[in-house]
């Protein structure tokens, strides 16, 4: 197995080793002198700058920019270097935000490191960012452990243990999903979205969050300049959590900065939101509503950047489409894609990840 | 006509004192950018230096102004404070 990676590269998050303005050809992400094994990768993650690598093992790799501390490494890295601090945790799950980043163990721990100015990693306001990995401590009232977690620009959700969902961050758009009762001044970092219980999937954007419930409701929360919570844009946000629509067999939810997407068991995706750049990939009358995204087979793996999408079938070919500025969409041009269009078509592709403005990819030749 | 791609308040941009530079985040990754004197001389489009993308920042040109005048009266103020001592 190889790594490709493409896009964005501005502060060398692509893992090559150099930073550059973009690429617009996907390349080979060099491992030779790492211990990090393309075949082990189970999770990519990254925010404007950065980059996470988790692997079976449990452990977690980063390069790119380091200047709130989200690498969570002593030293800057062009390319992928293993977080020595979390060694001892069998590492589950990862997220970053714009500039920070969380991981959850397999017990039920979680770690945050990066920029935590507006108190988006859950810390106390007098940390303004930190670049060791520190747990994560709440009382036993808010969650007894995590199970994973999606960081925003400015805001994360948490999963807990019992399934209940905990925000940090700046609320100002409604994000966190506490109606009134949220406060950017406060000392108090995190607090538990009241009434919601049973949450299997959440994802946050830009200023706003998605979440998924065991039963099938999704419900959306935050900013809706764009149509990103699934309501007409007549209402500009909203400060609780709205039922926007709910479904059978509904597995994930997904998140760009202002576009929003589900995943079915059967691999069918439906999305909803910002249309300017064809991060819908398809034309709308009206974007704001939750509609199955033509012209794509049946998904196995998804996920959303900022701005582009990358969308794995069952069959393991890879589909890209949105904002391709900076080849994003790995089509190998700067034209903004429009609909899911097949990339890397010589590659039998394992699995891929869109990161902010970045996308990265594990796959073999055919 | 410039197509925005989104109106920012100036109260969500981040504001670096050392460089007098507003930053609010771009989807690339890089950031928007608008120095203090730009705003002050009525400028409100603020672009990001790794991409097409520009958004147009919500502010009151006025009020900016009067703020800005005030915390430069203040911080004279403190340099003359600061001789005399």
């Amino acid at each position: 197995m190889l790594l490709y990676s493409w896009g964005a590269n501005s502060y060398g998050q692509l893992g090559l080793g150099y930073k550059s303005e973009e690429e617009i050809v996907p390349k080979e992400v060099p491992l030779d002198n790492s211990d990090l094994n393309a075949d082990e990768i189970v999770s990519i993650a990254g925010g404007a700058g950065h980059t996470l690598i988790l692997n079976n093992k449990g452990q977690v790799y980063c390069c790119g920019w380091n200047k709130m501390g989200q690498l969570g490494s002593f030293e800057d890295t062009l390319k992928f270097t293993q977080i020595e601090i979390l060694n001892g945790f069998k590492i589950v799950h990862i997220s970053c935000g714009w500039d920070f980043s969380a991981a959850v163990s397999e017990c039920g721990k979680q770690f945050v490191w990066g920029n935590n100015n507006f108190t988006q990693l859950g810390l106390s306001k007098s940390i303004t960012c930190t670049g060791i990995p520190s747990r994560l401590q709440v009382s036993q009232k808010l969650a007894t452990g995590f199970q994973k977690v999606s960081c925003g620009l400015r805001h994360s959700a948490i999963i807990t243990k019992d399934k209940e969902l905990l925000m940090t961050g700046s609320g100002k758009n409604g994000q966190l999903g506490l109606g009134d009762n949220y406060d950017d001044d406060n000392y108090l970092s995190i607090s538990k979205v009241p009434n919601l219980v049973d949450v299997i999937s959440v994802a946050s954007g830009e200023n706003h969050t998605v979440c998924l419930k065991e039963d099938g409701t999704v419900l959306t929360w935050g900013e809706n300049k764009f149509g990103q919570l699934g309501l007409n844009p007549n209402v500009d946000k909203s400060f609780v959590p709205v039922e926007v629509f709910s479904g059978v067999n509904l597995k994930e939810v997904y998140a760009g900065w202002t576009h929003s997407a589900v995943l079915t068991t059967s691999g069918h995706l439906l999305n909803w939101g910002r249309n300017s750049y064809g991060q819908l990939g398809s034309s709308r009358v009206s974007p704001f509503q939750p509609v199955r995204v033509p012209n794509l087979p049946e998904i196995e793996h998804f996920s959303a950047g900022s701005e582009h999408n990358l969308a794995l079938t069952k069959d393991n070919k890879l589909f890209a489409w949105g904002w391709n500025e900076h080849g994003s969409c790995g089509t190998g041009d700067k034209k903004d894609v429009l609909s899911p269009t097949q990339i890397m078509s010589d590659f039998k592709v394992k699995i891929a990840f869109a990161c902010t403005g970045s996308s990265f990819a594990v796959l073999e030749l055919l | 006509m410039t197509v925005f791609h989104d109106e920012i308040e100036i109260e969500d941009f981040e504001f670096d004192e050392e460089e007098e530079i507003y930053y609010y985040p771009c989807p690339c990754g890089d950031r928007f950018q608008i120095s203090k004197e730009e705003l002050i001389a009525g400028e409100e489009i603020a672009t990001c230096p790794s991409c097409s993308l520009v958004v147009k920042v919500i502010y009151d040109l006025e009020e900016f102004s009067e703020k800005q005048e005030e915390v430069e009266i203040l911080t004279d103020n403190l340099k003359k404070l600061k001789v005399t001592q």
